[in-house]
């Protein structure tokens, strides 16, 4: 009896030391990754700074980040949100490979969606082209607001249509014709049944879109030209080329300060959407194909794989593979697919950490590093600490962090009861038990190496600012080849990079679709 | 008031529904539509209520509906999913039908008080419907669906998700209502005892084909080895 608790006594300490170590591990790192670099950024700004007054440069960025950020929510909920809510309203079917290219731009670099987009309007693009083989006058629609607002469109606009064609999804149709008996007109339903449901969810994906519009870096970089900078750009420029740290840490914090407001109002609505009405989830069957729905998909579809078809055609040609090859760009590859690869490991690890053992209330607390713009971070992070590759891969670890905690804790919280408690019963063994989890949570652990693939093969901010000029990433590289007017070089190697990704994330679904929980 | 359905059939995908279904009925009879799951009840209610697509004709005191909008019929639907707005409160919920047609918020008031006072849900009214029992969320649905005086009611197994000792208790209840009011309703269920306690007449329906029709007694005397069968056997 007494060895019996004797036993228990030392179990329960190894439990306790083993979690201690690990909080002490996980907030140790939340200081020096974080806490640490941003009170430096803030003391640069405030000590450091002899121009403590903003310049008006500076507040036309602001004002344009605000109203070109504004500008995308509107157009990405008219658009997407209206088609998602029209088909909903049609009973249109739900169609898989609509989703499927909707979602492809989650996992594409805004570098290369630029370079399409100048593939296809720049004065050596498509549209121009053809334009002057007629004899007409070529279309100036690059550098200018158009562009950008356009460039974020290609990333909300399907954001927008998943996130409430997904909801719709879920809240069955039966409300709305019950409406309708009851004496609803179809605009009464609209405004008293589906708008309210939908509220949380609009405004939720609404607060996302503005925030990924204000803190785009590489779109705005590329389609904006030198006129048209967002805020993001302007700090970037000011630390990485006019070398201004001081202003650029004061720009930095007062964009700290405002994104975290709307980040935290954005978690009250993201908790929101998954609370409510949970007991009325049913998913909706509707069989209905109409042909100005599959009419509009068609046309979406192509504007989004357009710029990337655009990039591979004008990249695709012999020298340029030749040129390449001959470059450092292979090497390049190599370094980032590893750099990757430590990044995913121990973002997915943490998260894992972090989703299973701190409390549910506490997590949503972690998605408030994501109003820390990667130009932000890696400035503190270049301030207090320099250029190395080891920070840079910290910095991306720290990034990916909230990601994949919100993943793995949704994929968590969606287990089956008493899970745990079943395992045990059942007579699983420790390991037996940990090996159940990992494949419960494998297709959430595929999304992030999916996602973590994508992030740093397609990152220029990051390494733009933490990189050894010695040891670029395959995207730094090629965003140079830009910069030194070699566009059909970049555009093969953007091609190259979009290919990888594309293969990555391919092939970590595959391998997650064979091994998922539905296989047991 | 009469209701009378002619022809009635509903083809999906190559498979008929229901067919060539045909039944009038009176308001003081509560008919009852029974039979098998996949008998066709349920589309059969959703054809007459307009949310399902069918041909044939529904007239409605002389009048044909099948051209007439759902919204403009002036029935009442109350199934086992009861459909309560889960965003409103049992007030908002209640007062709904009225305030879509129009009425003054003088009259909402006292006709949704009134509903609910009467169905023992006046306490209830600051509440979302996630917040009552099952029996209580049944009264509302009641209360939402009678509080407009719908000319047709159309019940489909309105108490299948209550247990026996409520079910019974709500359909008294009901039955008793209704006769009050002297609305015409049609009653689909699977329960044989709670066809008989609620109805007058039962139609029987077996693979979308309307196999018998009458009152109970002449439906036992039927020579159908089916219907005898569902009389005796629960389903």
């Amino acid at each position: 009896m007494e060895s019996n608790i004797q036993h228990s006594i030392s179990k329960l300490n190894k439990i306790a030391g083993w979690h201690t170590f690990a909080i002490l591990l996980i907030g140790g790192g939340i200081v020096f990754t974080i806490f640490l670099p941003l009170g430096y950024l803030v003391n640069s700004a405030f000590t450091e700074s002899s121009e403590f007054i903003i310049s008006s440069v500076a507040w036309s960025r602001i004002w344009f980040s605000l109203w070109q950020s504004s500008a995308t929510v509107v157009l990405s909920l008219l658009i997407g949100g209206g088609l998602a809510i029209a088909e909903h309203t049609y009973k249109e079917k739900f169609s898989r490979w609509f989703l499927l290219i909707m979602t492809l731009p989650i996992f594409l670099p805004g570098v290369i969606v630029a370079v399409g987009f100048i593939a296809i309007w720049g004065n050596a693009g498509y549209v121009n082209e053809t334009l002057q083989s007629f004899g007409w006058q070529p279309i100036k629609f690059l550098y200018s607001p158009a562009a950008i607002i356009a460039g974020h469109c290609f990333y909300n606009i399907p954001l927008a249509y998943i996130a409430i064609r997904l909801r719709l999804l879920s809240v069955h149709h039966n409300l709305e014709d019950s409406a309708q008996v009851l004496g609803a007109n179809w605009w009464k339903i609209f405004t008293t049944i589906i708008l309210p449901r939908l509220r949380s969810t609009i405004i939720g994906i609404g607060i996302i879109i503005f925030l990924y519009s204000f803190m785009s870096f590489a779109l705005p970089l590329v389609l904006g030209g030198i006129e048209y900078q967002t805020l993001e750009v302007y700090i970037y420029n000011l630390a990485s080329q006019q070398f201004n740290y001081s202003t650029a840490a004061l720009l930095a914090i007062i964009q700290l300060i405002s994104l975290g407001v709307i980040t935290l109002l954005s978690l009250r609505y993201i908790n929101d959407v998954q609370e409510k009405f949970i007991k009325h989830q049913k998913s909706n069957n509707f069989a209905s194909n109409t042909t100005i729905f599959l009419f509009v998909r068609v046309v979406l579809s192509i504007l989004i794989i357009a710029p990337l078809l655009a990039t591979v055609f004008k990249g695709f040609n012999g020298n340029s593979i030749v040129t390449l090859a001959e470059s450092s760009f292979i090497s390049a590859w190599i370094r980032t697919f590893i750099i990757s690869a430590v990044t995913i490991s121990i973002a997915t690890m943490a998260g894992l950490y972090i989703a299973i053992s701190v409390p549910k209330k506490h997590q949503p607390k972690i998605l408030l590093i994501l109003a820390i713009s990667p130009v932000t971070l890696s400035l503190a992070w270049r301030l207090l600490y320099g250029q190395s590759l080891f920070f840079m891969v910290t910095a991306y670890i720290t990034l990916l962090l909230p990601l994949a905690t919100y993943v793995v804790h949704n994929s968590w919280q969606a287990r089956p009861v008493h899970f745990n408690e079943t395992l045990s019963i059942l007579g699983a063994n420790k390991f037996q038990q940990l090996k159940s989890k990992a494949r419960l949570l494998f297709p959430a652990i595929a999304q992030i190496i999916a996602l973590g693939f994508a992030f740093v093969f397609g990152d220029i901010a990051v390494s733009g600012i933490l990189t050894p000029y010695q040891h670029p990433t395959v995207m730094s590289l090629s965003y140079d080849l830009m910069g030194s007017y070699r566009f059909n070089i970049a555009a093969t190697s953007m091609s190259l990079i979009l290919g990888s990704i594309l293969i990555l994330v391919f092939l970590t679904f595959f391998i997650s679709s064979r091994y998922d929980a539905r296989s047991f | 008031m009469m209701l009378e359905v002619s022809d009635c059939s509903v083809q999906i995908q190559q498979q008929k529904i229901l067919s060539n279904i045909s039944f009038s009925t009176v308001a003081d009879e509560n008919l009852s539509i029974i039979g098998p799951s996949g008998a066709g009840k349920t589309t059969l209610l959703r054809c007459i209520a307009g949310l399902q697509k069918y041909s044939g004709s529904i007239i409605i005191d002389s009048k044909a509906i099948n051209e007439l909008p759902i919204h403009e019929r002036n029935f009442g639907f109350v199934d086992q999913q009861l459909n309560l707005f889960p965003h409103l409160t049992i007030y908002e919920n209640i007062a709904y039908p009225l305030r879509v047609r129009k009425m003054p918020k003088g009259e909402i008031k006292q006709r949704v008080s009134h509903i609910m006072e009467r169905f023992n849900i006046l306490q209830y009214k600051k509440k979302l419907p996630q917040e009552l029992s099952g029996g209580e969320q049944q009264r509302v649905a009641f209360a939402r669906t009678l509080v407009y005086k719908p000319r047709l009611l159309l019940l489909d197994e309105p108490f299948g998700s209550l247990d026996t000792m409520l079910r019974y208790e709500l359909a008294s209840w009901l039955r008793e209502i209704l006769q009050k009011n002297n609305t015409l309703t049609l009653f689909v269920t699977h329960d044989i005892k709670e066809a008989k306690f609620f109805s007058k007449r039962s139609m029987v329906l077996h693979e979308g084909k309307k196999i018998g029709h009458g009152t109970w007694p002449a439906l036992e005397t039927y020579n159908n080895s089916t219907i005898q069968r569902m009389l005796k056997e629960p389903f």
